[in-house]
Parts: structure tokens; sequence; C-alpha cells
């Protein structure tokens, strides 16, 4: 009898020092990251989001860089204005990814310029090679259509209660609109001419 | 034994930050673990940028974009031109079994798949024997093209 209180107590013991129950998050973690190595990224999002639940902030990044794979960038720009600033490099990459599906271009310019040699030297290698893409497409004057495209956007996504995704889109319209303003004040003879009405 | 759940109690305060360590080590490595895959997987976009009225798609982008596509018309062409000479050569070996066509044995008149096949076969054999020998598969190792001896 005496036998058995002493196992009792000693399994009581070591729960109240491990102080978390069998399976919590880093069960979840471990298999969201198998299944995000296998490609399986619908999978990976269950677990990442499973772990978030349980207490784990990180994992918002995860489940934002798991919407990345799905093409399902509009969500994932949610996910990451939410989850807020990891500070993780790779955080950043896969939001930039996310801002470039959505076409937040500034947005996925200014994450990648911010990203440096923290991340590494085949993502910044990456990150240089989409900058590279996007500078072009960035140094244009954007039209009064573009610019509205955005606003329209802005407006559609608050109308359904998705005010982090809108104001992402409103950030970039303004962004956007700077940018003209610097182009073509930088250029008075205007080279930068108007196009699709703009 | 009563004092059981409290000596519990007390070993569990004792083994408390043991514990707790081993624990924060388990998270930690399966952060890793979940950071290491995001970054095997970490690939660049598919598309390249355009902004929401086509058209305004900057010419260096363009530029780029008419490249690729450029360079992937100029290797589908250069893979038909292949193409094109493997059949040329087929056809022109195909002539000279013309001859003996009547001697072919096994081998269907208009088998073209076949035709092919031989072709293929006379040229193994005369890298194997370093030539023609009179115009015709001079080895005999090619079963039906025994003809012309």
């Amino acid at each position: 009898m005496s036998g058995v209180v002493v196992l009792q107590a000693a399994a009581l013991a070591v729960l109240v020092a491990a102080n978390a129950p069998a399976g919590g998050a880093e069960s979840h973690l471990l298999a969201g990251a198998a299944h995000f190595r296998a490609e399986r990224y619908d999978a990976a999002l269950v677990e990442f989001r499973v772990a978030e639940k349980l207490g784990e902030p990180e994992a918002a990044g995860y489940a934002g860089a798991a919407l990345v794979k799905l093409d399902r960038f509009e969500e994932a720009v949610e996910t990451f204005e939410t989850a807020g600033d990891g500070g993780l490099p790779l955080h950043d990459y896969y939001r930039a990814l996310a801002c470039y599906g959505a076409r937040l271009y500034t947005c996925a310019d200014r994450l990648l310029a911010g990203l440096g040699d923290r991340s590494g030297p085949r993502i910044a290698e990456q990150a240089r090679a989409i900058r590279a893409e996007l500078a072009p497409a960035l140094a244009a004057a954007p039209s009064e259509t573009t610019l509205a495209w955005y606003r329209a956007r802005c407006q559609a996504r608050r109308a359904e209660g998705r005010a982090a995704l809108a104001a992402a889109y409103c950030r970039e319209a303004d962004a956007l609109a700077t940018r003209a303003g610097t182009t073509r004040a930088a250029d008075p003879d205007g080279d930068v001419t108007p196009r699709n009405g703009g | 034994m009563r004092q059981a759940p409290l000596a519990a109690l007390a070993l569990a305060a004792a083994l408390g930050p043991l514990a707790a360590s081993a624990d924060d080590e388990t998270m930690r490595a399966a952060h890793e673990a979940v950071r290491e895959a995001l970054l095997e997987r970490a690939s660049l976009p598919e598309r390249p940028p355009s902004l929401p009225d086509g058209d305004l798609m900057a010419p260096g982008a363009r530029a780029e974009r008419e490249r690729r596509e450029e360079a992937s018309r100029a290797a589908h062409d250069r893979a038909a031109r292949h193409g094109e000479q493997q059949r040329a050569r087929h056809v022109g070996r195909d002539r000279d079994h013309g001859a003996d066509a009547g001697h072919r044995s096994g081998m269907h008149p208009g088998d073209s798949a076949g035709d092919c096949r031989d072709a293929a076969g006379a040229v193994r054999t005369r890298e194997m024997h370093g030539g023609m020998e009179g115009g015709h598969m001079g080895g005999g190792m090619d079963g039906g093209h025994m003809g012309g001896r």
C-alpha cells in the first residue's frame, strides 16, 4: 500500500514539475514542420493553428507561411498583420511573399529591404532577386486606375470586416501615391506620362 | 503516509526548474524544426509582379518577361529542330533500306515505327562494326535487314 502511495506521489510530482499536459504545442509544431517539409501545407496549417491556440504566438507566423504556400495570400497578409512583428527574418521573408502575392508590392519591397543578411545567404540572395524584379514596377508612376484599384480593395475588405487586410491595401495605395508624387515631382518635364486614364 | 502529497509537492518544487528547463529545450527544438522546414521550402514567387491595370507593367519588367518567353521559345525551337533532324536521318536510312524491303522478315510494310527501330539498330550495328559494308548492314545482327547479301 505504501508503495502505491509513493508511486502516486512521484507521478504527481512529475506532472506538477512538468507543468504541461502530454501532446502540447510542441508536438503540433513538430507535426507541422514535418507536413511543411513534405509540402503538405494544408495539414501544416492546421497543426500550426492548433499550436497557436495552445499558446505559441510564434506559430501564427508559421501559419502565415503555410498560407503563402497555399497561394492564400490575403489570408496570409491578415495572419502576419495580426501576428505582429515576430522579428524573425524568415517570418519577414514569408510575409514579403504574402504581400507580393496580394500585389502589395511596396509592402513586399520594404520587408525584403529590411532583411539584409540576417536571414542567411540563400534567403538574402532570393530577396535581392525579388527586389530586382520589383524595382522597375515600383519605379514607374502608377496610374490613377492602379491607385483606385487599391483604394477600392481597401474599401471592399473593410466592408467585409477584414480591417487588417483593408489597412494593408490602404497603406499600399498611399505608398504608391507618394511614389507617384515623388516620381512626377522629380521629373517636371513630364517624361512620366499618365496611362490608362491616369 | 499522509505526508506523501506534501512530499510530492516538495519534490515537484525541487524538480520544477529542471523539468521546466527540459520543457523549454523541447519547445526550442520544435521551433527550430519548423524554421528549418520553412527555410528549406522558401522559394521565389512564381509570377512576375503586375500592377492591377496590367498595362502598367514597367518596361524593365516587361522586357525581362519577354526575354524569358523568348528563351523558352528558342528552347522549344531547338528541340523541334533536333526532332526534325532525327526524323530526316531515319527517312534517309529507310530509303537505304527501301531496296531490300522485300527481304525483310517479320516486318510489315509501312510499319514506320519499326523502320525507326531498324534505323536505330543500324546505327548501333554500324558503331559496333566501325562502318557500313557495301552500303548495307554488314553484320547481320539486326535480323530483318539481312538483305543485300
